[in-house]
């Protein structure tokens, strides 16, 4: 039941009381790993926190859920990322072994730009980070993705723009 | 959410694709600088355009130039978006996915899908065995960090090995002969049990029961009987004989060697470890006897620098593999 007077603590401590259990065993069905879902039952709590529907909620497993499948996707996306920067860098010559700060510093570096990309389409990052990152002209994404010119232009203008709306999106998911 | 994009800013991305597009005249970088001194609004549109671009990207670059590489393999791994189809699955919610705790992935995985006649992107991950039964009542095991493609029609039954490896047991259907493809050539099997692996520039594949048929794709052929294997890439065939290893080993989680040399065991260990293991050449070339855990890569390699002039050192995610200094 909504009561509109219960103060937005007063709801999440009883969000908390009422559901913590059944979210944990939500998170461990998909997770299948107990350490794992314990913090990510934390991270899901902690950004009810700062929802301003809070005192409001009619549904409160489903607005659970909502957030809790954003908190396992950014977490998802970390390993695979990771995995995958890992599996790249060890294809690298020997002499290039990142040191352990390097690697530290280089996968919240492509974490970051993994975010500030989000929601673009492959081809668009692709092309977008071979201009960006090495340094290719158009017609050398063109030949290597085999695209026409107009194409690349589009989808450099369109991640260009991704980025800058990103700017304004609030810092949160 | 759409937003309004303001028009200096408009114009401002335009430049920018033009600038760094590699197609820009002099005339028109000198158009561009009339046009940023046209007036305040277009410096600054330019100034948070820049700010929306470079700060995320600046680290790589840097990075690209201290280790050259670097840079190339976060656009390998940045290509990549979102998540893997079995966790987008996860994602996407529905009660009926029959995930019970304790199951092997795929076998959830099976049950909502249908595999045959469709192209399936099978994959297993870091440190995991997957084991699966395939349409046709053929078994399929995927070693850690292996991804397969299936594709079954009422003419053949093929699987595409993309990367690691795989054991089956084929289940008879003499009308249809299974045919596993790799980056070399195919292996056509009737009714048997054999593995493939997929390395850098070869394929190895071992016979557990009956024989399999091999083609690479220079058009050579090779019948492998059980208990023998063959290596195999895209020109010859290097047939191994028996007395080897056990192909099969890693089925137990175990990695079973007999003289071969240390990088060999060290490729079997990789994919059941987190983060990156490297060896140094030399010491990738010293002969190993034994068997060793694979689902605990720390304490064989614990076991092998027992028994080898070898050194281990980890650094967070990175181990180290090297001949130790008093025999280098």
């Amino acid at each position: 039941m909504p009561q509109p007077e219960l103060s937005s603590q007063q709801a999440f401590q009883r969000l908390y009381a009422e559901h913590h259990p059944w979210l944990m065993g939500w998170l461990l069905r998909r997770l299948r790993c107990h350490a794992d879902a314990a913090d990510l039952t934390h991270d899901t709590f902690l950004r009810t926190l700062t929802s301003p529907h809070l005192v409001r909620i009619e549904e409160p497993r489903t607005f659970l859920c909502v957030i809790a499948k954003r908190v396992l996707y950014t977490f998802w996306r970390r390993n695979e990322l990771e995995r995958a920067y890992l599996e790249a860098l060890a294809s690298l010559p020997e002499q290039v072994i990142p040191s352990e700060e390097e690697f530290a510093l280089l996968r919240e570096a492509v974490l970051a730009v993994d975010q500030l990309l989000g929601g673009l389409p492959g081809k668009v990052r692709h092309a977008f980070l071979l201009n960006r990152l090495e340094g290719l002209t158009h017609p050398q994404i063109a030949a290597q993705m085999g695209v026409s010119l107009a194409t690349v232009e589009r989808w450099i203008r369109r991640a260009l723009t991704h980025c800058y709306l990103a700017g304004f999106e609030a810092p949160h998911g | 959410m759409s937003r309004q994009i303001p028009a200096t800013i408009k114009a401002a991305i335009d430049w920018m694709v033009l600038l760094d597009s590699g197609l820009a005249q002099p005339e028109q970088r000198q158009a561009f600088e009339r046009w940023l001194a046209a007036d305040a609004d277009h410096r600054l549109a330019w100034q948070s355009l820049h700010r929306a671009v470079e700060p995320a990207l600046q680290p790589l670059l840097q990075a690209e130039q201290s280790s050259p590489g670097s840079g190339r393999a976060a656009i390998s791994a940045l290509r990549s978006t979102g998540l893997s189809l079995e966790r987008r699955k996860l994602l996407r919610g529905g009660t009926a996915l029959a995930l019970l705790a304790g199951l092997p992935g795929l076998f959830a995985v099976q049950q909502r899908m249908p595999l045959s006649g469709l192209l399936a992107d099978l994959h297993s991950a870091t440190a995991e065995r997957k084991r699966l039964t395939l349409a046709d009542g053929s078994l399929l095991v995927l070693n850690a960090r292996s991804s397969v493609d299936v594709q079954f029609s009422a003419h053949r039954r093929l699987l595409r090995l993309r990367e690691g490896e795989l054991s089956l047991t084929v289940a008879a259907d003499a009308t249809r002969p299974f045919e596993v493809i790799t980056g070399q050539g195919r292996i056509t099997a009737l009714e048997s049990r054999f593995t493939v692996r997929q390395q850098a520039r070869q394929t190895l594949v071992g016979v557990q029961q009956q024989r399999v048929q091999v083609h690479n794709l220079h058009g050579q052929e090779a019948l492998v009987e059980s208990g023998n294997s063959l290596r195999f890439d895209s020109e010859d065939l290097f047939p191994l004989g028996p007395g080897q290893a056990r192909a099969d080993a890693w089925l137990e989680g175990l990695v079973d060697v007999r003289n071969e040399p240390l990088g060999a065991v060290i490729d079997s260990l990789r994919p059941y470890r987190y983060g990156l293991l490297r060896i140094s050449e030399a010491a990738a070339r010293l002969r190993v006897f034994g068997v060793f855990p694979l689902d605990d890569t720390q304490r064989a390699l614990e076991t092998l620098a027992q028994t080898l002039p070898i050194e281990v050192r980890s650094y967070g995610p990175v181990t180290l593999v090297d001949l130790r200094q008093d025999h280098a």
